[in-house]
């Protein structure tokens, strides 16, 4: 799905300790969280929790309702779009044989459509745990992700278009991994900016705990 | 004759000073710089498009093509310039679209100085530097500079990032830090013979080496001109296959002449892989000079590659079937550096058994060799046969309703469905030997995993490398009470993965490895676990 970057800066907390990075609270080595002078957010008015220090709790967290939605859309178009040449040919081709495999998948569709993305939101947590970003989520195949504070390279907003209408954003956490990274939909897009900021606080602070060569994460 | 890894004999001041300034490269990469594929391409195009136009037509667009190219080559060497002040590698480079890159010292994953005959030759080199990044390409590719050069450009590299690594401890920015890491003596820990060479060349992948030039080869021919193969392709089955009913009385004639045919190819591959392996890896030797290891190797072209130890992101033992009859190993070492190039990557072609728990040891500080593994639970066997011969038992049951269902028009042999039946033990046996392969253990230092039936893969990854950490289960797994962890690792080695792991062994590994990349002092101070009821 086309997405676009809702933010143009792609904060890069400071994992290693050389270049001074972007957002200023990474950078210092000292007490971490020292100067809540320095603003790291751009925009003023989205964010409800401008101090660079960690203040989100770790519970476990839903994602948005609206994102059930979202997924039928996508998935809809996903089963649609390669099916409806055959779904159209079947029938004129292959007479009632291919009208009844056409009404059949068309039956199986929908109920997937209808039941896939429920199950598939009830499944999803997250949570920020003491030391890492914390997912669960799958319906046939249970996954467990962790990606630590400390290991996180980057992390972009981004919005599809059908996002945009209903006003929701995905997170994409990135680490040295491309495989150890990890992508956190259905977010409000009121609140991605402050759960972004919330973060790179804590990545900050996870950096900030180390000296010298261990800071560098790679 | 591999270059000594030996540091500058020049003076270190004098050294990190002489890049100050932006320079071009050698005038010959105006020439032996372009890439070969560029080349292939840029030659192929219109030598193909301009075929059927006259032979004077064609010389004269080459020609013209030719002159264009040089003149862009010459452009391209002239705004292609590097510099380096102790801290920076800058490099500047683009006709048209411009680019300017600037590249850390301290984010330096691997430093590698190619050399090919010609190059060799005129003193020459091409030095290669890479980060980690997802882009399949190299970050920094001084394509054609001198020898002398490259070297000294390289430690350069590695004295600038270890006064970096030093300054960054200390807080004193002076070169004094500088001694420390020079002290040390080059050491060689691993020399191959070129006895282990052609071992490694008749034991392994490249053996294909040569079905596959032929079979591009073919393909290629084919392209160019079907109808000519064609033929010759039909005329060949005819005296190979419908030989002996064509003629009666040749039989033996043509069978011999398969048969020599199949041992010709089999001995063209044997030698095609010898000749490959040697080239590229004799001489291969790994040494240490303080916190580097230097891998040199190559008989014409020849490669070196500066991996600092503390950039070894996954350490991969592979033992074939073959290589294990014999009681050999091939020892791969992953950098986080960017291009997943196979060729690029460091790989101990052979290694006796015996050697493996030194070279994990001298690769992985703190690391004695491979640990003392926990196999899987009992469940595992059950998952691992199943997930071997599943897809067959699928796939002939498939095959097996596709001819019921097709019968009406077509009649598809019976024998194809029970061909695949026949598969089902057989991959049911690999999945017990899998079974028997599985195995995993976390130390303070490092995570290992073994997998693999035939060919046996043991991964240790440095835990302060671990990036992340996932487990998942399917349903089946879910069912035998088993779960797949993995350890995610940067670079082009991808993740160590732990298959079916016992559940509850799972989680623990899981949390313990979560712990550790959170948190990488060796041993970790984490009060609290990071997971979830």
């Amino acid at each position: 799905m086309s997405q676009s970057d809702v933010p143009p800066d792609d904060v890069t907390p400071s994992a290693d300790p050389p270049p001074p990075p972007p957002p200023p609270p990474a950078a210092a080595p000292g007490p971490p969280p020292a100067d809540p002078a320095a603003p790291p957010p751009e925009r003023e008015p989205a964010a409800p929790e401008p101090a660079p220090k960690p203040t989100m709790d770790d519970r476990e967290r839903t994602l948005d309702p609206r994102l059930v939605p979202v997924w039928r859309i996508g998935l809809a178009l996903t089963l649609v779009v390669p099916l409806l040449v055959p779904a159209i040919a079947g029938p004129i081709v292959l007479g009632w044989w291919g009208l009844t495999i056409t009404v059949a998948m068309a039956a199986l569709g929908i109920v997937w459509v209808l039941r896939w993305p429920p199950a598939r939101y009830r499944r999803w947590k997250w949570r920020l745990g003491p030391l890492a970003l914390e997912l669960h989520h799958g319906v046939i195949i249970l996954r467990q992700q962790a990606v630590p504070y400390f290991r996180i390279q980057q992390i972009d907003v981004t919005q599809g278009p059908i996002d945009r209408m209903l006003g929701l954003a995905t997170l994409q956490v990135t680490t040295a991994s491309a495989s150890g990274s990890a992508s956190l939909p259905g977010l409000p897009a009121d609140d991605a900016p402050a759960i972004r900021i919330e973060l790179l606080a804590r990545a900050a602070v996870a950096v900030g705990e180390h000296e010298g060569e261990l800071r560098d994460a790679v | 004759m591999p270059s000594e890894p030996e540091a500058t004999p020049g003076g270190h001041t004098a050294g990190s000073g002489r890049w100050r300034e932006p320079r071009r490269l050698h005038p010959a990469s105006v020439l032996l710089g372009i890439p070969i594929r560029q080349l292939v391409q840029a030659v192929a195009f219109p030598v193909v498009a301009t075929l059927g136009a006259g032979r004077l037509f064609s010389v004269a667009v080459l020609g013209t093509l030719a002159v264009l190219g040089l003149g862009f080559r010459v452009l391209a060497w002239q705004r292609h310039t590097f510099s380096f002040d102790g801290e920076v590698l800058r490099v500047e480079e683009g006709v048209l679209s411009r680019s300017a890159r600037s590249l850390d010292v301290a984010r330096v994953q691997q430093v590698e100085i190619d050399r090919g005959p010609v190059q060799r030759m005129l003193g020459l080199a091409a030095l290669r530097v890479e980060t980690a990044g997802s882009s399949s390409e190299v970050e920094v590719d001084l394509r054609v500079i001198e020898f002398d050069e490259a070297v000294a450009l390289r430690d350069a590299v590695r004295e600038g990032k270890a006064r970096k690594v030093s300054g960054a401890a200390t807080a004193a920015q002076e070169p004094a830090g500088l001694d420390a890491s020079e002290g040390s003596e080059p050491e060689v820990l691993l020399a191959v013979p070129l006895r282990d060479v052609v071992v490694a060349a008749v034991t392994g992948a490249r053996l294909l080496f040569f079905p596959a030039v032929i079979a591009g080869g073919l393909q290629f021919v084919g392209e160019m001109s079907g109808q000519f193969t064609d033929d010759l392709i039909e005329r060949a089955e005819d005296v190979v296959i419908g030989g002996a009913d064509a003629m009666p009385g040749g039989a033996g004639v043509t069978l011999w002449r398969g048969i020599l045919l199949g041992l010709g190819v089999i001995v063209l591959a044997i030698v095609a892989a010898i000749v490959v392996g040697i080239l590229q890896d004799a001489n291969f030797r790994i040494t240490r000079v303080g916190d580097d290891l230097h891998v040199s190797r190559g008989l014409l072209s020849t490669r070196e590659s500066v991996v600092p130890l503390r950039r070894v992101q996954l350490v991969e033992i592979r033992r074939n079937w073959l290589r294990r009859l014999l009681g050999y190993a091939t020892v791969r070492l992953d950098s986080a550096g960017g291009s997943g190039d196979g060729d690029r990557r460091v790989t101990v072609p052979l290694l006796a058994d015996a050697a493996v728990d030194d070279l994990v040891a001298a690769t992985l500080p703190g690391v004695d060799g491979v640990p003392a593994l926990r196999s899987h639970p009992r469940a595992a066997l059950r998952r691992a046969v199943v997930r071997w011969a599943g897809p067959w038992l699928t796939l002939a049951v498939l095959v097996a309703l596709t001819r019921w269902i097709v019968a009406a028009w077509f009649d598809l042999p019976l024998w194809i469905p029970l061909a695949i039946l026949a598969l089902v033990p057989v991959a049911g046996l690999l999945g017990a030997v899998e079974y028997r392969n599985l195995a995993h253990a976390l130390t303070e230092r490092v995570v290992v995993s073994r997998r693999g039936a035939l060919s046996i893969r043991t991964g240790l990854a440095p835990v302060v490398k671990v990036q992340a950490a996932s487990r998942e289960a399917n349903p089946f797994q879910r069912r035998l009470d088993l779960v797949t962890v993995a350890a995610h690792v940067a670079g082009p080695g991808g993740d160590l993965v732990v298959l079916d792991a016992g559940a509850d062994d799972g989680a623990d590994l899981h949390a313990a490895l979560v712990v550790h990349a959170a948190d990488p002092y060796p041993v970790a101070s984490a009060g609290s676990q990071p997971e979830p009821a």
